[in-house]
């Protein structure tokens, strides 16, 4: 039992506090009352005993006897003291409580003196504390004592110990107290006990009874102790108790099936299929119920029949036995709750189904299965009644208003679920395309090789970038977030851009420069797509990179108004240049310098060291003639070797010759290239506006043919265009367009110049020198045709006919007896690259019937630089049909000697430059050349001996063979012939000595 | 009722206790002083040295003392009810079993009387045997009566064969000296007023009686009955002023010769007439039959019963009630 004091105390104190104030006040009360009284009680007890005294004495002449009465009135309680005083003469004391006091005179009783001057009462100290001390006068028989009587004054002194009165008035006092303290004593317990039985016991056991009750005693009840309120309370406690306990088998039933509701909703969440949510359902409604049988039918197609659909719980033969059944109105089952339920889409309950007419047919059956109560539930989804819930019960009365409505719940949330199930497979179909969807977007934006960048118009931050955009400006996974579209631009065109996609609301294609993250820029077609992204209002951009196609058109466009090698303006550009440079020059009335300009022996270079290294020479000119014009002046490379160098605005004829100086001056220093410096220059033509011609294609020809004055004048100079270089250029062109014409008309001829044994002058052969016989200009020298055959490609037939007609004219002087001597023909480059040359040389040999070793070809040795395999091949082949094979021009070329060892040379030629320039204090390169040629076992042969010196040093040298004017010019084969003639008579006279003459 | 004492119990319990203490408080020995009647007998100055040297408050009991002329007032005060105890001699004792409820009873033998009482004459009765049809002054019924009787015996004499003329001891001077008697019965301090009359002779004293006048503290029975730890603390005060007199006999002499009204010299002389019993010889005293008090008490009641003043049936043995206060000595006692 556990005590619950709180009532008690909150009741019982108070009661008992009142109770110890109400006797605390009663004692308070009685104490001041006693108190005021005492003094008031002291003094009339002093009074009456000092008048009883003064009474007696006033009649007592007993001496004796009033002491007795003294010693009476003494024995009083509290009495202290009694004294009677005679006022006689001395006073003296008659009577007192004290014997020993009789007879004395009061003034020598030391325990009166402070009684003896006091009247009336008053406070005094006694023989056991405070005492009151009364004073009075009376009249007295009693005199002196000594027999004589008579009234004599006299005073009673009364002392009245107040200790002791108070005592006793305290004691009363308190033992008054301490009966109201236990009166009230006793009235508490009997309050306290009264409570106790009368309301605490019975709250109590109401208590007790509610705790079992809530403990889960159902059967408890609260006990009724009193007919009183309390007991009252118990009767309807328990009266409300029945009535909890009639609700909550109520409430259970509830509990159990909103359970099996609750379990039915999370079925039908988690429900995918209609078949398996009917089993669940069946089997939670008779589980949570406690139903033997729970079914649920479906209409079949053709809403003839009931078909089974799910069915759970102990008694599931009932249904299984009759299933499917008809929803014919003939047939008793047509009538049945379930085939009702159906058709009428209103939940039919029969809670008495044993006496239920509608379920008649059953009434047997239910009986013998226990089954007191049917209800079925219409299961509609799609607009229509498409199933039925039914439901059995063992006891009668089951399906209950709440039961019902709970049922019709749960049918209703099946037919909602069935509904979301539908909706659900729909929303799931058209989630997956639309994940598919995103995905293959996602994959088109994230693999998408194009960049492509999202951002926000209103914020202008980046919001989505793929992978291409992230490679191509440069950012990493992540660090491109939070980027502006700004930021994507160099800084002098991101406003122009943002607000030009600002203002765009449809698609848009622009071209705009983009910068990277390191800064650097890139052309790009900007292609713009508005595209909602999250919810916000961005815009799609595609990057077409087009850097490369503008570097590329770029470079189309300079490559078409400029040398590609050099860079330099081409012909295009410099006739443009040209033409705007003449009409500005025309308005300001100044004069326009046309400088041509064109390498000398450039050929060789190229020839000798490569094509590489020319180009590079050909570089390293353009730089030079750069850095000796002005800012304003044009250079432009026309091709080949050849430039044209405008100058602007020139006043004075002589300002376009300084130029044309400095530039020879520039050219002229040395250049290395490949480890080689190379000595250059270059022929310079000047033509002038308005003097030389006044548009740009007549300028450029008179500059051109002033160039070939220069270079006929012997190079690294310059000429300006005069008149009469007018009349060389025709010729030019008349030799162009002659050439093809001279070849078929026969109109070249060979010159024979004679090659000698220095030491005795024998002619040891020729050197076959092919020359124009113009109809009207004459003889035209080689220097002015070859060049133009080259160009023109009548190289090759005007070499094969030179081939062809020295080795005739060798072997028709063979067969007049002549002597044997190898006749030299040069061959050109061209023509040595041309395939049909073994086949020329072995043809001509063959046509002439002319031993192979009487034909001597003289190669070049920019031929022999292409060591290639054809070259070396067609070298070896020549030999092989035992022709003579030598070098032209030794020494002048660029090339390593070792091809030398390579190629199978018979002969070295010093070039006449060496010759021309080779006296005593300088002959290191002829020196050189012969040592060459004698270490290889090659022979050497000098050109261009002119004079005796010449020979003599170059046979001291040990150069034992020579051609040139001091040996002899070339000659018409007619004069060689004669030289011939004279060759047989000389080695016929055992050799005599040719004389030398010049031709 | 509750297993575990609540607050309101403990104050129940507490009001309980205070009440009952409230109501035993009404009967202490504090609330009223032990009222004993004396009177001026050297003997009786030891309740007066006791109270006035606080003895009795030391002690622990407060104590009224009440002065009357004689034992014989004392003794009627004491059967009104009037006081406690009285200071009686034997006689009174006996006497005052008659009347009244009080039924004293003999608790503490004061001292016994050798000398201090005394027959006075003058001529012609200046010896016992003149004392034959003398006029003799007694205070009535008391132990004057006994002195007498035993002096009138020792020359074989009887009381019937003089007058006695009943007296107050302080009026027997005035009687002498009127004439009005030829010898009185007294005793200290009266006898010396007497005996210092001119022609007075001490007829016979009580040293040739030796112990058979005995004073003693006899208390109410009623008072004994419910007050008697307060009368063992009256007695070892008793005690306590008994080695005071002895320790201290200057001081206590003056002390006794201011009260008596006499002086140092008369109260020594006084004071040799008698001899004080100690506590230690009380139970000797009270011894029955064979102690001292119960022989002299057996002495007064022959005497008193030969003149028909006291029932035959009187169970002396009944009115002593020995009280061993040896319990309520200070611890200093030596």
């Amino acid at each position: 039992m556990t005590p619950l004091p709180s009532l008690r105390r909150r009741l019982l104190l108070p009661l008992a506090l009142i109770g110890v104030l109400l006797a605390g006040s009663a004692i308070l009360l009685a104490h001041v009352a006693f108190s005021a009284h005492l003094h008031d009680q002291l003094l009339a007890r002093a009074r009456q005993l000092a008048d009883s005294l003064g009474d007696a004495a006033e009649t007592i002449t007993d001496l004796d006897t009033l002491q007795r009465l003294v010693a009476a009135q003494g024995a009083a309680e509290g009495v202290e003291l009694l004294v009677v005083i005679a006022d006689s003469d001395p006073p003296r004391i008659i009577a007192a409580t004290r014997l020993g006091w009789i007879g004395r005179s009061p003034m020598a009783v030391s325990e009166l003196g402070e009684l003896l001057d006091r009247h009336d009462a008053f406070d005094c100290h006694g023989s056991h504390g405070q005492a009151l001390c009364y004073s009075a006068p009376q009249a007295m028989v009693i005199g002196s004592g000594d027999g004589d009587t008579g009234l004599t004054p006299g005073t009673v002194l009364v002392r009245i110990d107040r200790t002791a009165l108070e005592n006793n008035a305290r004691h009363t006092t308190l033992a008054l107290s301490a009966s109201i303290a236990l009166a009230t004593l006793l009235l508490l317990l009997c309050s306290a006990r009264l409570h106790r039985r009368r309301v605490f016991e019975p709250l109590n056991a109401i208590r007790l009874a509610l705790e079992q009750r809530a403990a889960g005693a159902r059967s408890t009840r609260a006990p009724v102790l009193y007919d009183d309120e309390i007991g009252h309370v118990a009767d309807c406690l328990n009266g409300m108790l029945d009535r909890l306990d009639a609700q909550d088998e109520h409430l259970q039933r509830l509990a159990r099936l909103y359970a099996a509701l609750s379990e039915t909703n999370q079925t039908i969440v988690r429900a995918r299929e209609p078949e398996k949510l009917f089993s669940e359902i069946c089997r939670i409604t008779t589980d949570f119920g406690q139903l033997p049988l729970a079914w649920i039918g479906r209409v079949d197609a053709r809403r003839e029949y009931i078909v089974v659909s799910a069915c759970h719980g102990p008694d599931s033969d009932y249904i299984l036995a009759q299933a499917p059944i008809a929803l014919d109105p003939d047939r008793p089952e047509g009538f049945g709750p379930p085939a009702r339920a159906l058709l009428s889409g209103q939940a039919q309950i029969s809670n008495d189904t044993l006496t239920d007419p509608r379920t008649a047919p059953w009434h047997a059956r239910a009986r013998a299965f226990g089954i007191a109560s049917t209800a079925s539930f219409p299961i509609r989804s799609g607009g229509q009644t498409i199933a039925v819930l039914s439901l059995y019960a063992r006891s009668a009365h089951f399906f209950d208003g709440d039961v019902v409505r709970l049922l019709t719940e749960t049918t209703e949330d099946i037919g909602f679920a069935l509904d979301n199930l539908l909706a659900e497979q729909a929303r799931a179909e058209a989630e997956t395309a639309l994940r598919d969807s995103e995905l293959r977007y996602r994959r088109l934006f994230e693999a998408n090789p194009l960049p492509l960048w999202v951002y926000d118009r209103d914020s202008q931050t980046l919001l989505a970038a793929n992978t291409a955009a992230l490679e191509t400006f440069g950012y990493g996974q992540d660090d491109w977030r939070q980027l502006t579209l700004h930021q994507l631009l160099p800084a002098d065109e991101s406003q122009s851009l943002a607000e030009a996609l600002e203002h765009e609301n449809a698609d848009s294609e622009t071209v705009w420069r983009l910068q990277r993250r390191d800064g650097s820029t890139l052309f790009a077609e900007v292609h713009s797509y508005p595209l909602g992204f999250e919810g916000r209002r961005a815009r799609l951009l595609l990057i077409h990179d087009i850097s490369a196609r503008r570097e590329a058109e770029a470079k189309l466009e300079f490559l078409a108004n400029h040398d590609a090698l050099t860079g330099l303006p081409n012909r295009v550009l410099l006739n443009d240049r040209l033409r705007q440079t003449i009409n500005i020059a025309h308005r300001h009335g100044t004069r326009v310098g046309v400088l041509f300009l064109d390498l000398d022996r450039f050929k060789v270079v190229n020839d000798s060291l490569g094509h590489a290294v020319g180009d590079r020479l050909l570089q390293h000119v353009a730089q030079r003639l750069r850095s000796c014009l002005r800012a304003g002046d044009t250079v432009s490379r026309l091709g080949g070797d050849e430039f044209v160098v405008i100058l602007n605005e020139i006043g004075e004829p002589e300002q376009a010759g300084r130029v044309a100086e400095k530039i020879l001056a520039q050219i002229a220093q040395p250049l290395m290239l490949e480890e080689r410096e190379l000595h250059i220059s270059l022929s310079l033509g000047i033509a002038l506006f308005p003097d030389d011609g006044s548009d740009a294609d007549t300028l450029l020809r008179h500059a051109d043919l002033a160039m070939y004055l220069a270079k006929e004048a012997g190079r690294s100079d310059y000429r300006f265009f005069t008149a009469d270089l007018n009349a060389r250029a025709l010729e030019r062109l008349s030799f162009e367009g002659g050439l093809r014409a001279a070849l078929e008309h026969g109109e070249f001829v060979l010159h024979y110049q004679p090659q000698v044994a220095i030491a005795d002058g024998e002619l040891i052969g020729f050197e076959a020198l092919v020359r124009w016989q113009h109809p009207q200009l004459g003889l035209v020298p080689p220097n002015r045709f070859i060049p133009i055959a080259e160009d023109s490609g009548l190289i090759v037939a005007l070499g094969e006919w030179v081939i062809e007609a020295a080795c005739r004219q060798n072997r028709d002087w063979q067969r007049q007896g002549l002597p044997h001597v190898p006749i030299a023909v040069n061959l050109s480059a061209v023509q040595f690259r041309h395939r049909a040359l073994l086949a020329t040389v072995a043809g001509a040999l063959a046509e002439s019937g002319l031993a192979a070793d009487c034909l001597e070809l003289e190669l070049t040795e920019s031929i022999l630089m292409q060591a290639d395999r054809v070259t070396l091949d067609t070298v070896s082949y020549l030999k092989e049909l035992g022709v003579q094979l030598s070098i032209d021009d030794f020494g002048t070329g660029y090339s390593s000697l070792g091809y030398l060892k390579r190629f199978p040379v018979d002969k070295l030629k010093i070039d006449q430059s060496f010759v021309r320039g080779l006296d005593a204090a300088d002959d290191v390169i002829v020196t050189t050349i012969i040592g060459l040629a004698h270490n290889l076992g090659l022979g050497v042969i000098a050109e261009g001996v002119e004079t005796a010196e010449q020979a003599r040093l170059l046979l001291e040298l040990g150069c034992g063979e020579a051609q040139g004017y001091h040996f002899g010019r070339p000659l018409p084969a007619t004069e060689a012939r004669g030289v011939l003639l004279h060759e047989n008579e000389r080695r016929q006279l055992s050799a005599p000595r040719l004389p030398l003459t010049r031709h | 009722m509750q297993p575990t004492p609540s607050p309101l119990r403990t104050l129940i319990r507490w009001l309980l206790h205070a009440s009952l203490c409230g109501l035993l408080a009404c009967s202490s020995p504090d609330a009223q002083p032990l009222r004993i009647a004396t009177s001026r007998w050297p003997g009786y100055e030891l309740l007066f040295l006791a109270d006035s040297l606080g003895f009795f408050a030391q002690a622990g009991v407060r104590v009224q003392l009440l002065e009357f002329l004689g034992t014989g007032e004392s003794r009627r005060a004491l059967e009104r009810g009037r006081v406690d105890a009285a200071g009686l001699t034997s006689v009174d004792l006996l006497f005052a079993q008659r009347s009244g409820p009080s039924k004293p009873r003999a608790v503490y033998v004061i001292d016994s009387s050798r000398g201090g009482d005394v027959i006075l004459g003058r001529p012609p009765a200046d010896h016992l045997q003149a004392l034959r049809g003398r006029r003799i002054g007694i205070e009535p019924a008391s132990i004057n009566l006994l002195v007498l009787d035993q002096a009138l015996h020792s020359v074989g004499l009887d009381l019937v064969d003089v007058t006695t003329v009943p007296l107050n001891p302080s009026a027997m001077k005035t009687a002498f000296l009127a004439g009005e008697v030829d010898a009185v019965t007294s005793y200290s301090p009266y006898a010396e007023d007497i005996a210092a009359l001119p022609g007075v002779v001490t007829l016979f004293d009580s040293s040739q009686i030796p112990d058979l006048v005995v004073d003693l503290l006899a208390v109410d029975s009623r008072s004994l009955s419910t007050r008697q730890a307060d009368w063992q603390r009256v007695i070892a005060a008793l005690e306590q002023a008994r080695q005071y007199l002895l320790d201290e006999p200057q001081a206590a002499l003056a002390m006794i010769a201011d009260h008596l009204g006499i002086d140092i010299e008369q109260t020594r002389q006084a004071l040799a007439g008698l001899r004080f019993i100690g506590l230690d010889e009380q139970a000797q005293w009270m011894t029955p039959r064979t102690g001292a008090l119960m022989r002299a008490i057996d002495f007064s009641r022959a005497a008193l019963q030969d003149v028909h003043l006291l029932p035959p049936d009187l169970d002396i043995q009944a009115l002593v009630l020995p009280l061993d206060a040896r319990a309520s000595l200070p611890r200093t006692r030596r």
